[in-house]
């Protein structure tokens, strides 16, 4: 059995990155693997698993034949610095890293480290790594650009919590106060310049005034204090656009309230310039929700067609989609079921897991 | 947890001609001349509700102040220090306990005064929250009330109009009294 440290940079609950560490630690703890998380910050103390401190996991990978799987989404000095140095088989996990334009004159820190860590990706991908694990075809043609062998990159979606959030009780009392008659349009995600939020809210306004003024959208996700000069220029645009009473910031919510979300919305809506997967889309396919949205390269290769995308950034377009999606029932069966499916033969947890058991499978 | 299997096949959407429909209604509404947001729009009632500050967002408001209470507290713990190892560890331990008592000796009243604001702003939206609701039961109340009413006064016509045509007299219009 091989002993395997999972390194990431930060651990919390609720992210992306975090939850796919997670998984993978008890697969393969599971199937009798020697495993170790390593990271160099805590978020906060509700993880489940113990972890290390990540200046440890050069001494837990003393032995050639053991693995270290480096998780990488933003700079990340100590982890490419253990990548480099470490002697033992390599596993670069790349979760992809936002382009540092989508935060100019927003967070000077978050474009500088967006940079730097474009920059790291490029040189983690000419090193001699044993595996890339990229998260989609999208970032596997990042990284090949960059000189990885194509023969070396494994697309492996990352592991999420949408069966967990499928079996999950709902919040009674979040769900009553959105059942109200109101047609709830949601989108998840952190408040982040990535994720389109100015185009969601313009599209909202635009469904709201030629469609359904019985409506309300819904932004769930976290709100990061680094980023509240973005906030506020979207409470501007929301200030501007007359809806205030119509689009709620829900911040960062429980399990219960998330599903009570989803079970509420009508519509799901996706905006993001940039993604390197989008999980939230693999929820709203679990749950049933139709997706309607612009569609940039990752966002379309996770949905396909089991959703109504556009490639261009365009309010009215997305308004007349909204209610297409919102007012036809035969759509929207057809839209969920197209999602459900695809979900169930790509995203669904057995198939992650035979993905990734399948591309280690030179290693273990 | 149980596999996942997918269900069986529907028949698929032709989203192409479905996006060629939607961008010539698209086209439609932008050539039609119509206000096609909120703020080009005639101060409506519709405009007037969006922007009704009675529409309390609870919901925002408490997201943002548990995310400013997680940062009322300037020094909140002793970080691990995992950079140093052994004996050095505990020294910078040490050293970095003692910076954090100076820094919450210093920042004593401004720690006191962040927790106070947070914990009125947190009852602040309680009691508004709680006076919506109540607000909103008397409201639900009162359409009862005004239902029952209505329907008290149908029920009286009725029973006009019935002793009207047993009379052989013409029904007596007794909702014009109302109007007026």
């Amino acid at each position: 059995m091989a002993r395997i440290a999972l390194c990431t940079q930060a651990i919390g609950s609720g992210d992306a990155i975090t939850n796919d560490v997670l998984a993978m630690f008890r697969l393969l703890s599971t199937l009798g693997h020697e495993c170790r998380i390593f990271s160099e910050c805590v978020l906060n103390s509700e993880t489940p698993t113990p972890t290390w401190p990540i200046e440890e996991a050069q001494r837990f990978l003393r032995s050639s034949d053991s693995i270290l799987i480096l998780h990488f989404g933003l700079r990340w000095d100590a982890g490419i610095e253990l990548l480099k140095t470490a002697r033992c088989r390599k596993v670069f996990r790349y979760h992809n890293v936002t382009p540092p334009e989508l935060f100019e004159g927003v967070n000077s820190g978050y474009e500088n480290a967006c940079r730097i860590g474009k920059a790291q990706a490029a040189a983690a991908a000419a090193l001699g790594t044993d595996l890339f694990l990229p998260n989609s075809q999208f970032s596997v043609d990042e990284l090949i650009f960059h000189g990885a062998p194509p023969r070396q990159c494994h697309v492996v979606p990352p592991f999420h919590q949408a069966d967990l959030l499928y079996e999950a009780d709902a919040d009674l009392s979040v769900l009553d106060h959105l059942n109200d008659g109101s047609v709830n349009l949601l989108t998840v995600g952190r408040v982040s310049p990535n994720k389109g939020h100015p185009l969601l809210i313009d599209a909202f306004a635009a469904y709201y005034q030629l469609y359904q003024p019985n409506s309300r959208l819904i932004i769930t996700g976290g709100i990061d204090p680094a980023l509240l000069a973005y906030l506020a220029q979207l409470r501007e645009q929301i200030r501007r656009r007359r809806v205030i009473s119509r689009v709620v910031f829900a911040g960062k919510v429980s399990l219960a309230a998330l599903k009570a979300h989803y079970l509420a919305a009508g519509v799901f809506l996706v905006g993001s310039r940039h993604e390197g997967f989008c999980v939230p889309l693999v929820e709203a396919m679990r749950l049933r929700v139709p997706v309607v949205g612009f569609g940039c390269p990752a966002v379309r290769e996770t949905l396909g067609d089991a959703g109504l995308l556009w490639e261009t950034e365009d309010p009215i377009l997305l308004a007349a989609s909204i209610h297409r999606v919102a007012s036809d029932q035969w759509l929207t069966q057809r839209l969920t079921e197209a999602g459900f499916n695809r979900y169930a033969s790509r995203f669904s947890d057995n198939r992650i897991q035979e993905c990734f058991l399948e591309s280690l499978q030179g290693l273990l | 947890m149980a596999e996942v299997l997918p269900s069986p096949e529907f028949s698929a959407v032709d989203l192409n001609s479905l996006k060629r429909e939607i961008s010539q209604e698209a086209a439609g509404l932008r050539s039609s001349g119509r206000p096609l947001f909120p703020d080009e729009a005639p101060n409506t009632t519709r405009a007037a509700v969006a922007q009704h500050p009675a529409a309390f967002q609870a919901q925002s408001i408490r997201s943002m102040t548990a995310l400013a209470d997680s940062f009322a507290d300037p020094a909140p713990h002793v970080p691990p220090m995992h950079r140093f190892r052994g004996p050095f560890r505990r020294l910078a331990r040490l050293a970095a306990r003692a910076v954090i008592l100076a820094t919450r000796f210093m920042t004593d009243r401004q720690r006191n005064f962040n927790g106070l604001t947070t914990q009125t702003l947190s009852q602040l939206t309680d009691s508004v929250e709680q006076s919506i609701t109540d607000l909103t039961e008397q409201v639900r109340t009162l359409q009862e009330l005004s239902r029952r009413q209505a329907q008290r006064i149908e029920s009286l016509e009725e029973t006009l109009r019935a002793v009207s045509a047993s009379d052989g007299e013409r029904p007596t219009d007794t909702s014009a009294g109302r109007r007026g």
